[in-house]
């Protein structure tokens, strides 16, 4: 079964219907709260696909998780992916809806690690400097995590550009244990790094 | 002065995010451009292979296990094919099929060219017909169902049949060759086996100096799926080291069945559509990809160079020449050869040994039933000697295996069947060998010419063993020259005289 051919219809018929509804920001809004809360809270994911769970509370559950109040359209939307029993999918569906979404409206998302909180002067100039670089809209969510020791991190989309200490320690570990270079080819313009 | 070198710019990697993680199966959202059999790294070290590659997401196998890895972690492509590190260092060697070492042994030493474990077979005009023949020691083997170096016989039977006997045996067999300085190296790969087998494997392997010419790859019951699955496929990469380096290898796979359900079990989990017996609908791709890789390769140097799919890291270094024989291993249920998988592998590899539990009981081992074995192309391998004596033994036995089952409803027999039951009773007890004493090729044809020509007729049935104890004994002591010259394929009327002599003299002391 190819997951990702149904996860992606649904996800394209959500952001057709939701623009031709105009409700395309609030949609956007709410997957992403649902996204992110589906992927810290376990018992959330257990109550969604716990197929002894009757289908009205399934749906109470995804709206609440979704902020409570939904567009008319995404509700519409919850009713059909529960009545054809694809609950299972609605995290995948939320997270192709939200990179389509960011696709037909050029943005790009990332997230900028770092090991101390940097004072919002910094992060202003850092992202403006991101932002002539990729172009379009830029969403940065700022993640401080102390196990990178220092330096940071920036996920933008499916690329990621490491200069932390905990990174660097890990290259030279790996250097040392004789394990080869990571070599990744861009197929856009084959350049390749390492 | 260790650290130098060591690039500490920013890196740029493509990443993806783990959104579940299953029983060794993990789906990631992201890596876009990530390639089919491409290793992922995660941040915690442990890898993954991708398998699927869906619209918006890819299922890939941990080679690890399952609870080092949580949704949400970040993974990163490597840029590499899933392969395995092989060179010389990894003889005598016990390891996984990802090339790390489980013999407590330490790390792996010397130069390690990487070898991709998917790769395609080597292609029609790098190829040569078998004509060098691997024996196996075993005297049932070497003279009905002679093996090819190159070739890939099945061995097939139900549990308890002696059936990773056959390849051990084959094995221990190398260790002449290794001495003589040609060695052929010999790879045993266990699926899903108990640690406890795979140790008493390797015991008997170094106990009878084995070791120094093989590697085991071992990924025991406990391992993840993928492991299993990868397994067979470590062992032909391995194989290909050697193989396109100009040297003669063996790879044993014991046992593919246990890989078919490994690779149901990821299949399964991958969601991917199951057709018989639930198995995925290229699980006979699975097999033959992997068993076409066993090939004679061409001796034209320059052809050979130019094989197809050669690795980087083999560039320059290849040679013509080499061979990489598989015996794979099938295990059946209840002697059904016509199940999915068994079907399947019989109809890729060039022959296949059947055992059968029945023979085995009645102490013929190795209990090969002679009436469905065949090689396909071992024939053309086979030393002239062995052929001229042993070329009659197989559909001898087969006959007479006809014969006494109709002589079990009792009468009388006409003189020349109870001769043919006589001859066919004497020679099945001459097959049968002792497990891990395998014998050289000039004494099997020495003895089994004693055999196929009727030499020990006189001689009641149950002096067989002692007779052929003696025969060898006496002619290794006193016609060494003989030997030779068997060894060497040769076999005229002189030496015909010499045996019919000794065995004659044996026959009249035990006559006495």
């Amino acid at each position: 079964m190819n997951t990702g051919l149904i996860s992606s219809r649904y996800a394209h018929t959500l952001l057709e219907y939701a623009i031709a509804s105009g409700q395309q920001e609030e949609v956007y809004t709410a997957m992403k709260i649902f996204s992110e809360l589906f992927m810290q809270t376990r018992p959330l994911r257990r109550a969604i696909e716990n197929p002894s769970i009757a289908l009205q509370d399934k749906k109470k559950i995804i709206v609440t998780a979704c902020g409570n109040h939904i567009p008319a359209s995404l509700d519409k939307m919850i009713d059909l992916i529960l009545k054809n029993k694809r609950e299972e999918m609605i995290r995948n569906i939320a997270l192709r809806f939200i990179e389509l979404y960011r696709e037909r409206y050029h943005i790009q998302y990332g997230k900028l690690v770092t090991a101390v909180p940097i004072d919002p002067e910094r992060e202003k100039h850092f992202i403006s400097h991101i932002q002539k670089i990729v172009g379009g809209k830029l969403e940065v969510d700022p993640v401080v995590d102390p196990d990178i020791i220092g330096g940071f991190i920036l996920n933008l989309g499916d690329n990621r550009w490491d200069a932390s200490i905990s990174g660097e320690l890990t290259r030279i570990r790996s250097k040392l244990k004789g394990q080869p270079e990571i070599i990744v080819i861009n197929r856009k313009n084959g350049r390749q790094y390492n | 002065m260790q650290l130098e070198g060591i690039d500490t710019n920013v890196k740029y990697n493509e990443t993806g995010v783990v959104i579940s993680v299953s029983d060794g199966v993990v789906r990631i959202f992201g890596l876009r451009n990530a390639e089919s059999n491409e290793l992922l790294e995660f941040d915690n070290g442990m890898q993954a292979i991708v398998m699927n590659l869906e619209e918006d997401n890819v299922g890939a196998i941990l080679l690890g296990t399952s609870s080092e890895v949580k949704e949400g972690f970040i993974v990163k492509r490597t840029g590499r094919v899933a392969s395995i590190f092989v060179g010389e260092g990894l003889l005598g060697r016990v390891i996984n099929p990802i090339g790390e070492p489980i013999d407590g042994k330490g790390p792996v030493k010397g130069e390690r060219l990487e070898m991709p474990l998917e790769r395609k077979a080597p292609g029609v005009i790098f190829r040569q017909p078998v004509n060098t023949p691997l024996q196996t020691g075993l005297k049932a083997v070497d003279a009905m169902i002679p093996i090819g170096r190159g070739q890939r016989e099945l061995i097939i039977g139900d549990r308890q049949t002696g059936k990773t006997s056959i390849a051990i045996d084959t094995i221990l067999n190398q260790r002449k060759n290794f001495e003589e300085g040609d060695p052929v190296y010999c790879i045993y790969v266990a699926i899903g086996q108990k640690g406890s087998s795979v140790a008493s494997i390797v015991k008997t392997l170094t106990e009878k100096g084995a070791m120094d010419y093989t590697i085991v790859i071992s990924a025991s019951g406990s391992d993840s799926a993928a492991m299993r699955y990868i397994a067979p496929f470590a062992g032909a990469a391995a194989g290909e080291y050697f193989r396109d380096t100009g040297r003669h290898a063996l790879v044993v796979f014991d046992d593919l069945s246990k890989q078919a359900v490994a690779y149901r079990e990821v299949s399964l989990i991958l969601r991917r559509p199951s057709g018989r017996e639930a198995y995925p609908g290229d699980i006979f791709y699975l097999h033959s990809r992997l068993l076409e890789r066993a090939a004679n390769i061409i001796s034209q140097e320059e052809v050979a160079t130019s094989m197809n799919d050669l690795p980087e890291s083999l560039k320059g270094k290849a040679k013509g020449g080499g061979s990489l024989t598989a015996l794979p291993i099938i295990e059946t249920q209840a002697g059904d050869v016509t199940a999915y998988i068994p079907t399947n592998v019989i109809s890729i590899t060039d022959g296949q040994i059947f055992l059968e539990t029945d023979l085995y009981n009645k102490g013929i081992r190795p209990a090969i039933n002679v009436g469905i074995s065949v090689s396909r192309v071992g024939g053309n391998a086979q030393i002239k000697a062995m052929k001229k004596v042993a070329g009659t033994l197989k559909i001898d036995q087969a006959q007479y295996q006809e014969l006494a089952a109709f002589t079990k409803f009792g009468g009388d027999m006409d003189l020349m069947t109870a001769m043919t039951i006589d001859k066919g009773q004497k020679n099945e007890l001459l097959l049968v060998q002792p497990v891990h004493h395998p014998m050289s090729v000039e004494h099997q044809i020495a003895i089994l010419y004693c055999g196929t020509h009727g030499l020990m007729k006189d001689i009641p049935l149950e002096k067989v063993p002692e007779f052929e104890k003696e025969f060898l004994s006496r002619f290794e002591l006193s016609h060494r020259d003989v030997l030779n010259h068997l060894k060497e394929g040769d076999i005229n009327d002189e030496t015909a005289k010499i045996i019919e002599t000794v065995a004659g003299d044996i026959v009249k002391t035990m006559q006495a």
